[in-house]
């Protein structure tokens, strides 16, 4: 439905001489978007536990919404919104022409592999290349092939076994003190990153066996030195698309310090909203963004001009990310209070109880970091394809082991479907 | 002629490209299966399937295979001090056969079926008891958010190469949705499933209250301003409501997965023996006569209809089965003495005390031993080998049991 109502408004609006009819129409074409986003995603969260929510809880039509956004969100609908959102401002900007042929617009919101969890692709770039001639080419298989072995060996051999991990200390944070807190949030922001990676390089993959290059979603985000490196290096994607489509419109770097920091802020709340619709998600956007303005204003270029200096600014970062993600994987805000209380209980070093991690799971986690941040230089599907026979080969047979013999037992979905 | 050949080349190229690779990986996979099935694999079974390693002994060296969940395997904390199963009694009555139990919380026909495809192709002399427990046919156990473990589990109950079975478990190729999804899928069926049926209540149905069972949970969320024990006692009913206000079909996946351990028992000339365990009459229908008095609502129609429905489908199948639903230890002697014979008293289970576990054992000895000719001790003699071992006192009232008083005073205070 919405993505009819956007290839209409944006024909319309394109036909439109008028600057005002064609504002009208984008924002008719955005607000609807938005307004069955919120319906789905947003409408129990925005109710929370009022009188007014109880009373609504036992109309019938407000009862189904609120099951409707419990039980049946269609799969991937922060992303396809955004994509579609990006095409009608696109057109409104003059960017792009609109798309004549509304089922061609529909394959291009709903290309497959990158439906669910993205990458969140631009009009111009990916309707390209959905109606190029299509002439297999043996190359763009292998690398795909590639793409897909490595993306399944960081999801399932890698982010699988750390959720085990991480599960088990989410279950009953209390029992466990500071430094099994300080392992599992460890563990937990490279499960989101392994398990988001994985899924990015998947969905490339099966992109790339059609012929079609998606765009990188990630790139070596531990190596950033500050919070702004690091949003440029995560969810490319999603953090340029905030980028071109709230931060610019609202200023920029044009402004001023203060509409600068104003912006930021607005990003990184919307960022936590889109994430999720609880109080928890919030904070881990707001949170995000109080760190983006202190390193911007405060820590600055500080110690980036000696080696170890860069190093710790690294260290920093990734420390600064962690302790944010507890927002994003706790239940509840009393339940990261308590985690961040862990965190800072140092009363003893050794835990009442202690977080245990099979050894596999190290060895998975050091090899996926090492050739992620040291050794695969552009993109892994480049480095095996550049590899000689014998030691492309012993890559490949260690990655199909991985994944046959140790995935994860539990069933963990990718950590972006819920988005 | 030159273009043609060139292309034969090409062909032929890719050709041997491919098929270099797949024998590579096929040679590697026959190799990964061997070192892991030597290696890993017997930990993984210990890890992830709870009753793996007990399936081929009790298979191979039991006269009597005794399948059953969580009624043979609990006990009551008081009264069942030597903790003596179902199939442990079974075992003191037929003092010449061997029963092996295979058992677990939870588990269900759908498992069991699983299980039964490892038998041995021929045993004839092999008897097979199952356990039919009505409350697992129902949704909330067939929705049972425990139920995606289940079937991980029964990704071992396979000969299948290891290696197969472990990329199937990494990979989570089996029903693997979760809790919310299956929370989803019951309250679809409490919400779709009609249970005022002609079928089931043989009176006019202008009177009965409930279409759907979800219309039941949410009536009796909606009874306000009562007593503190009553407001104790909705909460119960709503459990009862749950677990047992369904109605059996030839839909169900349970009946169908009981139809198909006859059918695999029949190929495997094994002897199946259904029996039916007794679920709490008792509370289900006190909780009723004080909450919804004279609204028609009852759950035991329900009990009854599917306890019929049962017993016509095991003689449909023709197949052998004892029907332990009326048992008088369940019903009456445990009303007599409070409520007491069944563990759990807040929550309908099927776990009963040593009295009921033991009657049981009794008549599927009986029945067994009647049809295929094996001895059976008497209960002197089973009492005796009990005592050596202390005997247990059942007639200890349980302190859950409404603080010494019957249910019905309890009730009516």
């Amino acid at each position: 439905m919405t993505s009819v109502m956007d290839w209409f408004c944006a024909k319309m609006l394109y036909q439109s001489k008028q600057r005002t009819k064609k504002l009208i129409w984008m924002w008719t074409a955005i607000i609807t978007d938005l307004m069955v986003l919120f319906m789905f995603k947003y409408f129990d969260f925005a109710l929370g536990k009022s009188p007014l929510a109880s009373s609504l809880y036992h109309q019938d039509a407000f009862a189904w919404m609120i099951e409707l956004g419990k039980y049946v969100v269609p799969a991937g609908i922060s992303f396809y919104t955004f994509q579609s959102i990006s095409y009608v401002v696109d057109v409104y900007r003059g960017d792009e022409k609109p798309e004549p042929n509304v089922v061609k617009f529909m394959l291009f919101v709903s290309f497959f592999p990158q439906l669910v969890a993205g990458p969140i692709e631009r009009f111009g770039r990916l309707h390209s290349q959905l109606f190029a001639k299509y002439s297999p080419k043996l190359g763009d298989i292998k690398n795909g092939g590639r793409l897909l072995l490595y993306g399944l060996f960081l999801k399932v051999a890698v982010a699988d076994n750390l959720a085990g991990v991480v599960d088990v200390y989410y279950e009953n944070p209390s029992i466990y003190k500071g430094g099994s807190s300080w392992l599992a949030s460890l563990m937990f922001t490279f499960q989101v990153y392994y398990d988001f990676f994985g899924y990015s390089l998947l969905a490339q993959g099966a992109a790339l066996l059609f012929g079609i290059h998606l765009m990188d979603n990630f790139n070596k985000p531990f190596i950033a030195q500050s919070v702004p490196e690091f949003w440029h290096r995560w969810h490319i994607s999603l953090s340029t698309w905030f980028r071109d489509y709230i931060y610019i419109p609202f200023g920029g770097n044009q402004g001023g310090n203060l509409r600068l920091s104003l912006g930021v802020l607005l990003v990184f709340f919307t960022s936590g909203l889109w994430h999720g619709a609880n109080s928890t998600m919030i904070y881990f956007g707001i949170s995000q963004g109080v760190l983006y303005l202190f390193d911007r204003f405060v820590f600055k270029k500080v110690g980036a001009d000696f080696t170890w200096g860069r190093v710790l600014r690294r260290i920093k970062t990734g420390v600064f990310f962690m302790l944010t993600l507890v927002f994003f994987r706790s239940q509840s805000l009393p339940q990261s209070f308590e985690v961040y209380g862990n965190l800072l209980d140092f009363s003893t070093y050794s835990d009442q109880q202690f977080l245990s991690i099979d050894p596999q799971v190290w060895v998975f986690l050091f090899v996926g970091f090492v050739l992620d941040h040291f050794i695969i230089l552009n993109r892994a599907d480049k480095w095996l394809g550049s590899l000689n026979i014998l030691p492309r080969w012993v890559a490949y047979l260690f990655f199909i082991t991985a994944v046959l013999l140790f995935g994860g037992a539990v069933n963990h979905p990718f950590v972006y479907f819920q988005f | 002629m030159n273009k043609e050949t060139e292309s034969h080349k090409q062909s032929m190229i890719w050709w041997k490209w491919a098929l270099s690779r797949l024998l590579v990986l096929c040679g590697f996979f026959f190799i990964l299966n061997l070192v892991y099935t030597e290696t890993l694999y017997p930990h993984d079974i210990q890890k992830y399937s709870r009753v793996r390693n007990r399936i081929d002994s009790a298979f191979k060296e039991g006269d009597i295979i005794y399948l059953g969940e969580s009624s043979n395997s609990s006990f009551n904390p008081w009264t069942d001090t030597l903790n003596q199963k179902i199939s442990d009694y079974l075992d003191l009555y037929l003092p010449d056969r061997q029963v092996e139990s295979i058992t677990h919380e939870g588990y269900h026909p759908g498992l069991f079926k699983e299980m039964l495809n490892l038998l041995p192709d021929e045993c004839e002399n092999k008897v097979v008891v199952l356990g039919v427990n009505m409350r697992t046919c129902g949704p909330s156990a067939i929705y049972s958010s425990n139920e995606a473990s289940n079937q991980r589990e029964a990704l071992f109950y396979s000969r299948r190469p290891a290696l197969l079975t472990r990329t199937f478990m990494g990979l989570h190729y089996y029903d693997n949705r979760d809790a919310k999804e299956r929370e989803r899928l019951k309250f679809k069926h409490w919400r779709t499933k009609p249970i005022a049926l002609k079928r089931v209540f043989h009176d006019d149905l202008d009177y009965y209250p409930h279409q759907t069972t979800l219309e039941w949970i949410d009536s009796l969320a909606r009874i306000y301003g009562l007593p503190e024990e009553l407001e104790k006692i909705k909460g119960m009913a709503g459990a009862y409501v749950k677990e047992l206000a369904f109605v059996l079909d030839d839909e169900n996946i349970r009946i169908q997965d009981l139809k198909e351990i006859v059918e695999i028992c029949k190929q495997k000339k094994a002897r199946l023996v259904y029996h039916l365990l007794p679920p709490n009459q008792y509370h289900a229908n006190l909780l009723f006569k004080h909450l919804e008095k004279g609204s028609g609502a009852n759950l035991s129609s329900f009990l009854e209809y599917n306890h019929q429905f049962l017993i016509e489908k095991f003689k449909e199948w023709n197949v052998n089965y004892i029907d332990n639903f009326n048992l008088e230890e369940a019903n009456e002697l445990n009303a007599q003495n409070r409520g007491s014979y069944f563990t759990d008293q807040w929550y309908p289970t099927e776990h009963y005390n040593g009295v009921i576990k033991r009657k049981i054992a009794f008549n599927i000895a009986a029945f067994i031993s009647k049809k295929y000719a094996f001895e059976l001790s008497n209960d002197t003699t089973v009492d005796t080998q009990l005592k050596q071992n202390n005997f247990p006192n059942w007639d200890i009232i349980m302190p859950l049991s409404y603080g010494g008083l019957t249910s019905e005073e309890w009730l009516s205070r």
